[in-house]
This record gives structure tokens, sequence and C-alpha cells, in this order.
């Protein structure tokens, strides 16, 4: 299972995210030297299907990525306006920000470049902006690099022998491969899919809805795709889809079918993607961005936020139990 | 009196010799100070008693909490009173010290409760009233104590409290979930076959069951083949491959080497005695003094004590509904690994003046093992509640409502609704009566 984990499925997505992040770092330091709306409207694409991929990898934070906190990096939203602004604006190249420090994990990563790339709306209104500030076209270029740099290092140390640290730990207790992924997993499930890309916008954990905290909340109809490739990701692992989709191996689904795991009279497994399915023909009933949803239809987010929440239940509970997953290493004597 | 019961009292009261006594004392105190070293080791104090902002405690005992840095020196205190206990040095102090310092640490959350844990505070209180130093310790060594023997009631009451711990630990299988469905041993180990050589065979049913039923007949019989003179030998054989084997099988850290080590006091003084004078020579008492008399009050304490061991574990007749599910009288009671239960609870809380309302974050005042551990027990859900209502009422003035959305899956059961949803949990206070706001298990589990 392990090996088909990081052979078919994480390391192509890291090798992925890798090349369309490096790709971004070329259109921007292209349009830095152009500064013309062709070379922007590439750059807009190329920042997408960086942000695309992102999704994708964001679930394989285990290992070298957790090291370097790759997923606060590259993706704490919502962005703080008022610091980007004012860092890009007095951007100095030789002089950067230390973007390691936790503190400036909401200026930099895919949020602020969406607030950097979309906020003034149309391509003539951004030229226009980095005209009158060009500091700011650095501070992009410096961002882009900065996620291209952190990708291509956790696909080097997947490739240069973390991949066989993975594998090796195939044991039961806690700190093994199987028992990370899983709990990874669910983490990643509950706390980014469920709550941070649904939940805290539609206002769950607030009193009022949260519409600016949508992720890509300056290109908003972007949002919906980011949330598909997403749930797609977690849907395509625990079914152990490779990454090219061609085909399927060892997964957290096979071993429950191993375990002979039911809900009531179904497989445990089955049970888990027919919720997936519930899930997916709820968001497509939602035909605006979130954000817009949000502000003029929450209850059909809301509704998505309740099929995602039956899954996390019966992960946490029903799943996590069968797999005998510890979150963590302490003692125990099962009561 | 009865003549049976008059002899009984008549025989507890001769002398015997000090050795099985001492041994024990030798092994538990420092096993218990090698247990302090590995948690500190592992930085478990930060990682679960100074790191969470909020303490989950026993009723009663709210006011025992972490100290801060501070609970660092409790920790060395339970150290240095641990080695104090194995040594013998001025053993009465170092005894009550044990207790009070390693109670104190249990105490401060029950987040952390483990039945091995609860095991080594009763022992130690237990120590407090027996005449441990008798022979073998500094205190001998240095003419503060001269004693070679020890009434026969003193040894016996370790025996005791170890038969009783292993007994209802094997009443507590006598269910039909352990026995007729191999829950939850099935679960934990199906998913254990990376183990070498034998870790192919728990793939078959077969096995899960043996060892069902092998832990219970183990559990129920041990005391017995251990007291036994001409079982005792396979018994103790028995016993180490039984903690071994969980060892191997499950993270229970310290519990299996204390368990063998307990076992000791079932052997005959002779061999006791001959092991310790070829390793505590230096220890050991110079003078040969019979004098066994010890102070009635030990006698009726330690008495009252064993008693409570065999009652407590009964209190949970007198709550309605299944024990797995509500959990009352679960705790305190050598139910050990009998359930595999995990929930999800998340928290509604509505503020009752404008009717606002909004779902809590745990993550923002619990620790991942502390949610864990609170999503399936009705007196953590209870008490986090509380505690949230407190919380929105002193930082936000906010007089709040506090529904739970709570699911439980217990023994490989498809996932049930747990906590009823409709009702306020801050209308329910904590206390001892029967729970009245779960939903009901509806399931049976015949048994004890």
């Amino acid at each position: 299972m392990l090996s088909h984990w990081s052979n078919e499925i994480i390391v192509p997505a890291w090798n992925q995210f890798a090349n369309t992040s490096l790709e971004a770092v070329h259109a921007a330091d292209t349009f830095a030297l152009r500064l013309d709306s062709t070379h922007f409207e590439i750059l807009r694409s190329k920042y997408k299907t960086a942000y695309g991929s992102w999704q994708k990898v964001s679930l394989f934070e285990i290992g070298p990525g957790e090291q370097l906190n790759i997923r606060l990096r590259c993706n704490t939203y919502p962005t703080d306006t008022t610091i980007v602004k004012g860092s890009s604006e007095t951007f100095m190249s030789n002089n950067p920000p230390n973007l390691l420090l936790p503190s400036t994990f909401t200026q930099q990563g895919f949020p602020a470049l969406d607030y950097l790339l979309f906020a003034k709306g149309s391509i003539k209104k951004q030229l226009e902006y980095y005209s009158i500030h060009p500091e700011v076209v650095g501070y992009i270029q410096m961002l882009f690099s900065n996620i291209a740099l952190l990708g291509n290092e956790v696909y080097t140390d997947w490739t240069s022998g973390y991949k066989t640290i993975f594998v090796q730990a195939d044991g039961s207790s806690a700190t093994a491969s199987v028992n990370k992924m899983a709990n990874d997993f669910i983490f990643h499930y509950e706390k980014e899919l469920r709550a941070g890309k649904v939940g805290i916008p539609a206002g769950i954990f607030s009193v009022n809805t949260l519409p600016q905290n949508v992720e890509s909340i300056y290109h908003p109809e972007f949002s919906n795709e980011l949330f598909q490739v997403s749930f797609n990701a977690h849907v395509n692992f625990f079914n152990g889809y490779s990454f090219d989709g061609l085909s399927q191996g060892p997964s957290f689904s096979e071993y429950l079918d191993h375990l002979a795991a039911t809900e009531d009279t179904i497989p445990l497994s089955d049970a888990v993607n027919q919720q997936f399915d519930e899930t997916q023909t709820a968001l497509n009933t939602i035909s605006e961005s979130f954000k817009a949803t949000v502000e003029n239809d929450v209850f059909a987010l809301l509704a998505l936020y309740d099929e995602l929440q039956r899954n996390t239940i019966r992960i946490k509970t029903e799943v996590m139990q069968v797999l005998n997953v510890k979150i963590d290493y302490v003692d125990a004597d099962g009561d | 009196m009865p003549t049976a019961i008059r002899e009984f009292f008549h025989e507890i009261n001769k002398s015997t010799e000090a050795a099985p006594l001492a041994a024990f004392r030798v092994l538990f105190g420092f096993l218990i100070a090698l247990s302090i070293i590995r948690f500190l080791a592992y930085g478990w104090v930060e990682k679960l008693y100074l790191a969470p902002t909020f303490q989950f405690t026993y009723l009663g005992f709210s006011w025992v909490k972490p100290l801060g840095p501070l609970t660092y020196v409790i920790f060395l205190v339970c150290f240095i009173s641990a080695v104090g206990v194995a040594l013998g040095y001025r053993y009465k102090l170092s005894a009550i010290t044990l207790f009070l310092s390693f109670t104190y640490i249990e105490a401060m959350d029950k987040t952390t409760y483990l039945n091995h844990y609860y095991f080594i505070s009763v022992v130690s209180l237990l120590l407090c009233f027996l005449p441990a130093n008798a022979d073998f310790s500094l205190d001998v060594n240095q003419r503060r104590v001269c004693r070679q023997y020890v009434p026969v009631w003193s040894i016996l009451s370790l025996k005791m409290f170890v038969g009783i711990v292993y007994f209802y630990a094997g009443l507590a299988k006598l269910n039909t979930d352990w026995l007729l469905e191999a829950q939850p041993l099935s679960i934990w180990l199906s998913t254990k076959t990376d183990i070498p050589i034998i870790g192919n065979l728990f793939e078959y049913t077969w096995l899960h069951y043996l060892f069902s039923w092998g832990g219970a007949l183990y559990d129920l019989s041990i005391p017995f083949l251990l007291l036994n003179k001409r079982t005792r030998n396979i018994a103790f054989i028995l016993v180490i491959a039984f903690h071994v084997m969980t060892r191997i099988l499950f993270p229970i850290g310290m519990f299996p080497w204390i368990m063998i080590a307990a076992a000791t006091v079932f052997f005959a003084s002779d061999m006791l005695k001959n092991i310790l004078t070829k390793t505590f020579n230096f220890l050991k008492s110079k003078e040969s003094i019979n004098d066994a008399s010890s102070h009635y009050l030990s006698k009726v304490l330690v008495g009252i004590l064993i008693i409570s061991q065999i009652a407590l574990p009964w209190r949970y007749l007198m709550y309605p509904g299944e024990l797995f599910w509500h959990e009352q009288g679960f705790r305190f009671s050598w139910r050990v690994m009998v359930m595999e239960k995990q929930g999800y609870t998340t928290f509604r809380v509505v503020d009752k003046n404008n009717g606002e309302h909004w779902t809590v974050k745990n993550e923002d005042f619990l620790t991942n093992f502390q949610e864990k551990q609170m999503a399936f027990q009705p007196d953590f859900i209870l008490e986090y509640a509380h505690h949230l209502a407190e919380y929105y009422k002193i930082n936000h003035n906010r007089n709040i409502a506090v529904y739970a959305d709570s699911y439980v899956s217990l023994n490989g059961r498809s996932t049930k609704r747990f906590v009823d949803p409709t009702i306020d949990l801050t209308t329910r206070s904590r206390n001892l009566l029967p729970i009245d706001w779960l939903l009901p298990f509806n399931d049976i589990i015949h048994g004890i």
C-alpha cells in the first residue's frame, strides 16, 4: 500500500506541483519584463494551474512538507490585504520579508497572489496599478519563486530519500506511515475541505457568514473549481486511484474491505463512497461562486457542509475504529 | 464470632518473614521511578499537562491542577519518593509522599486516566500502612527499624489486591461482545499483521476468539494459580508470557512490567529471601527480632481498602442502561481493554439573549488527545460544555446554551447519535446521579 501511495499518487502529485509552480515563476519573470496584457493573462493562467495542482498535494503534507510548514506558507487564507499591500508596494528585492516567520503566513502563498493578481478587477486596472507601483511586480515574482522553491524542495526530498523512509515505516504504531496518513487524511478532510473551504465562510463557526473567508476571494468563480479538485483528491486517495487516474491500487477503501468492515448491512467502504456521491450532488446544485452563494443562497453551501459532515463523522468513528488508528503516541489501555 | 473467622484473624496476625514484602517494595519503587523518567523523557509533562489550556477534572477534585513549571517539581518529588520506597529510606514518609504526589499527577487531568496508573495509586496507598521496610531497607540498615518479620496480613493484603485486579479484569470480559463477537480484540488484532512471526495469524478469526477466551480465562484463574504452591511456577511463566504478549500488541507502556513484578509477591519467602540476600545483602537486617506486632489502625484501614476495592467495581449496577455506553462506574473497576469506542462530538452554542448561534471549534480549547477522549465519554462532554458556557460568560459576556452533536461507535457497531441534541447541557449538573441526557444504546450487551 505504501509504495503504491508514494510511487503512484504522492510523488507524481508533488512532481506536478513543482513543475506548475516553476512555470508560474517563469510567467511572472516574463511578465515583469514586458508588463503587457498578453503576458499578464499568461501569468494569471499559470497561477491558476499551479493553485489547482496545489490542491492535489495539500493532502500530502506528511514528511518534508510538514517540516517546511508548506500548507501554511502556500495557502493561509484569508490573506492580510493591509500587510500584503504595504509589503508589496514598498518591496525591495535586496531586503525581502522573512517569509519563514509564522507572522508572515498571511502575506504569502496563493491567497496573497490572488489579491495581487485579481483585486483590481480588469486586466487594464491591474496593469495601471502595477505601473504606479512597480515594486508590486517584484513582490509577485518573489512569492511565486518562494512557492516554487518549497514545491521543488518537497519533491526532491521525496525522491531523494523520504520515499524510502515512508515505505519502510510499515508498522501499526502511531508513527507508522499508514497511521500518519490516516490522521492526515481525516485532518485535511475535516479542517481544510469541510471547515476551511465551506464551513467557515458559510458561518458554521461564527455568528454571521464570512464571505471574505472564501478561498480565492478576489477571483471568486475559481473557488468552486479549487474545492472540486481538492474533493477529488480525497476521494481518489481513499480509493487508491493513481495520480494519472489510469490505475487503482491498495487504499483505505480496499483495506476496509479486507477487514470486512460493514456499516449496518453494506460494506463500510461503500458507505463512505455513497456519501462522497451525495457530497458531489450537493456541490452540483451550487451554480454561483462560493462567495456569491454565501451572500445569496447560504443554505446551498450549508447543505454541502452537512454532506461533508456526514462523512467526517463516519470516518472519525467507524473508519478510524476499524483501521485502529492512533491519534498520538501516548500510553493507552483501551478505556 | 464463628470459629473459622476467629481462626482466620489468628492466622493473619501470625508473623512471617518480611522478604516478599521487601522484594515487592524494591521492584515497585524502582519501576515507578523508571516510569517517571520515561514520562519525562517522552516530553509528556509538557504535552499532557502544560500545553493544554483546559483540564478535565475528577468530581470534587477540580482544585487539582497543573502548577505551570512547578509541575516538574511534583514529578521530581514523585521520583525521589519512589526511590525512597525502593530503598526503604524513611519508608513511611516516602510511601505517603509517593502516594500523594503520584495521585496528584493523575488527578490533574483525567484525560490520561489509565487503569495501571490507578493501580499504582492504590498500591502506594496500601504501602503506607504496610511495614515493608522491615528488612532489606536503609531504615533497617541505619537501625531506625529492627524487625525481620511482618504480620501475615500485610503480605496477604497485597496478594488480595493483585488478585482482585486480575479477577475483576476477568469478570469484565464475561459479556457477549467479548465472548461471542471477540470484540474489541477482533478490531485490534486484525491490523497487527505486521508483527514478526505471528503477525500473519491475526488475519484469522479463530485466533481472535482464542485470545478473547484465553484472556478471560487467564484473568479469572491466575490469582488462584499463583496462590497455589503446586501451580505457582507455571502460573508465573503464564504471567510473563501474557504480559509480554500485551506489550508486543498494545501501547500500554510500563503496565506489563509492573504486573509481572507484582506477581512476585506470591512467591515463597525462602526463595525471595535468597535472591534479596544475594543482591541487597548490604541492607539486610543484622538482628533478627521476631516482632511482627502492628498498629490495629493499620489493620483496619487496610481492611477497609480491600473491602472497598471489592465493592467499587459493582457500583455500575446502580446505573440503568449499558455500562459501555454511559460509562458510569466504568473507571476504577479494572475494566482493562474491554471496549473500543470512538466518538465525534461538536458543540452548538446559542446565545440565550439574542438567539445568535454557532458551532465551537474544539481545537480552540482542547488538544487532539483531549478532544478524542472527550468525544465518547459523557462526563467529559458535560464538563467541557460547562467550560464553554463559563468561557463565553467571562470573555464575551454571553449567556449561552450548549447543545452537543455527538456520535459514537462502540466495538465495531455502526455509529449512533450519542447525546440528546435537544438538551441544553448547561441545565445539567455534574454529579453521580444517573445521566438523563444520553440517547439509548438500542442494543444489548449481555453479561457482567
